[in-house]
């Protein structure tokens, strides 16, 4: 990988080691600003992630050097343009555990690869009287191209139930499982409760009813190893600015004979083999649902921080979140009138959403600012989730393997700082 | 807690909690290496600080939050996006003068805050008053200055005031005005 910035790093090993945040954080210019005049302590990653200059001068470099339209151009910097593109996704096709080339769409981001699979994909296969499973603690990017596919076809969209304290009802997913459901769309890591979904069950259980998986991964894929050969997923959708990558850019994973039978979703140029005034033939994959220009460079930036996770270590990033995880609960947990919402540290990911008694989401995220910790307050994209949770916002502290426990503690002190600028006189 | 600040402890930290703590007492606290009352010159108790003593007053002592009995006019909305919701009750009578006033709801600080400050400005006034009043008067009335975003919680009451004024109630007959309810909207 490019080591401009002068740092090399040592190659990632098996397994997990410990992670010092210390070691990478230089790496990002942003996390050198000052915030009303203090560090900043950046915990909005599961809204979006900041960027190692590795990334940024990567993409730099492409536009400074190589830069040309990708694809069928003969002159050398269409092909420096095109080679880069393609081994871009080389470099997805081995974070995902080795799947092939023709299998690894590129996106604008996970939303539109969700609704490319609900356009072409539901509108070829889901009829009036099926069903399409999605839980309660779905994004609204996981529920809303579903209930449009519903509304086109007359199909119904079920929820899978969660229990108070954040987890699937496993149970409940597997008795609605029938010959009706099409398709089961779920969150691998929910982006508020930072649940761990048991992926694997839900797919062996809906493939032994013939109903594919559409996996949301948008917030485990950053954060943990992927191996899709084991999830056996039909369907995987993630993005690449929730891990360093840049905003335009994300990935649908499909099985190959599943996308294969499916229509192209945007038609244009790319996308086909030839256009006749009769019609068109479109293109072999993964070029068949690529139309127009693709984010290319955008691309290129994504693999770059794909190899820059892999030196850091998925098992080590998702081993140091937990911990950092685990202690955030335990601080937040002492502090009275605090409650977080969610299961426990052992089946959490690094996301805790919580709610101050007294004080509104926003507010808390107000004055959290005033510290200089950037956390999100709203519904975070997930209004069901917060219906069936009964409260209107909560506050989310999410995190990256450049946090550190000291930020961590930062946060209990300002919160209990929040506390004091409404109690009650 | 000065132990605890101190933990945070610069200029910046320090300023904050001095403008966002409403205790007088603060004033002299020890912040670790910066003493806080030499803070004062550098940023004044002012616009900058949202949670200011008086807005905190309207958020924990609210101006005739809760249910009016009789109401003539009545309006309630929300911002999806935040789930702020407030609604305002009224009484209006023959001469178009708000003679009582009530609004209830729930969300941050400045919704609720900005609806009280609304409220308690606006009983007693003619409808001709509310519909004059703009958003810009409305952003002026809450005080400190707010971010874009922090803007649609401070006008959501005023938003529903403006609208209140022409929903008269079902079985009431008075009608405020027969206005283009949206002619005053800004």
């Amino acid at each position: 990988m490019s080591t401009t910035s002068g740092r090399v790093k040592v190659a990632a090993q098996d397994g997990p080691r410990e992670l010092d945040p210390h070691q990478w954080r230089g790496d990002f210019p942003i996390l050198e600003k000052k915030v009303h005049d203090q560090p900043l302590i950046y915990f909005d990653n599961a809204a979006t992630t900041q960027k190692p200059r590795q990334v940024l001068e990567a993409m730099e470099k492409l536009y400074a050097e190589h830069y040309a339209n990708v694809h069928r151009g003969i002159h050398t910097l269409s092909e420096e343009s095109t080679d880069r593109y393609e081994a871009a996704r080389d470099t997805v096709c081995r974070l995902l555990g080795g799947v092939s080339r023709e299998e690894v769409i590129f996106t604008c981001g996970t939303t539109e690869a969700i609704n490319l699979v609900a356009r072409s994909w539901g509108d070829q296969n889901v009829s009036q009287g099926d069903e399409i499973l999605i839980s309660e603690m779905e994004h609204h990017a996981n529920i809303v191209p579903w209930q449009q596919l519903a509304e086109r076809t007359g199909a119904t969209v079920r929820w899978i139930p969660i229990s108070d304290d954040g987890m699937l009802d496993q149970e409940a997913c597997g008795s609605m499982l029938s010959s009706r459901t099409k398709l089961v769309a779920i969150t691998a890591v929910s982006n508020v409760l930072g649940t761990i979904n048991p992926i694997k069950q839900i797919i062996d259980a809906a493939h032994a009813n013939d109903a594919l998986v559409l996996v949301d991964a948008a917030q485990s894929v950053p954060h943990a190893p992927t191996d899709l050969q084991s999830w056996n997923a039909d369907f995987v959708a993630f993005g690449g600015h929730k891990m360093l990558g840049p905003t335009g850019i994300g990935v649908l994973y499909g099985k190959r004979q599943l996308l294969d039978a499916m229509p192209p979703c945007l038609g244009g140029g790319g996308m086909i083999r030839r256009v006749r005034k009769e019609g068109f033939e479109p293109a072999d994959l993964p070029d068949k649902f690529e139309a127009g220009t693709p984010p290319f460079v955008e691309a290129i930036g994504l693999a770059t921080a794909i190899e820059y996770l892999q030196q850091v270590g998925m098992q080590s990033i998702a081993a140091y979140e937990q911990q950092l995880a685990k202690l955030a609960m335990e601080r937040l947990s002492a502090i009275e009138g605090v409650r977080i919402f969610g299961p426990g540290a052992t089946d959490r990911a690094g996301i805790i959403s919580f709610q101050i008694d007294g004080v509104h989401a926003h507010d808390v995220a107000q004055i959290l600012d005033r510290f200089s910790i950037a956390v999100r307050a709203g519904h975070h994209c997930a209004m069901p989730l917060h219906l069936r949770l009964q409260v209107p916002a909560t506050a989310r502290a999410s995190f990256y393997f450049y946090n550190t426990s000291e930020e961590v503690e930062k946060l209990g002190v300002a919160i209990e700082e929040t506390q004091k600028v409404f109690r009650k006189k | 807690m000065s132990r605890r600040v101190a933990y945070l402890s610069n200029a910046c930290i320090a300023q904050s909690i001095l403008a966002e703590l409403r205790a007088a007492s603060c004033y002299d606290m020890d912040f670790g290496c910066v003493k806080i009352s030499e803070l004062g010159s550098v940023m004044a108790l002012s616009e900058e600080e949202i949670y200011q003593e008086h807005v905190l007053d309207h958020y924990e002592d609210p101006y005739n939050r809760g249910h009016l009995e009789g109401a003539t006019h009545q309006h309630k909305d929300d911002n999806p996006l935040c789930g702020d919701v407030i609604e305002i009750e009224l009484v209006i009578d023959e001469s178009g003068n708000i003679t009582d006033a009530y609004f209830d709801g729930e969300g941050c600080c400045i919704s609720q805050a900005s609806a009280s400050m609304l409220i308690e400005k606006m009983e007693g006034q003619h409808v001709d008053t509310v519909k004059q009043f703009s958003a810009e008067d409305m952003l002026e009335l809450f005080g400190p200055k707010l971010t874009p975003n922090r803007q649609k919680c401070c006008l959501l009451s005023w938003r529903v005031l403006q609208s209140a004024i022409y929903a008269s109630r079902e079985g009431s007959p008075r009608e405020a005005t027969g206005d283009d309810p949206q002619a005053n909207q800004e």
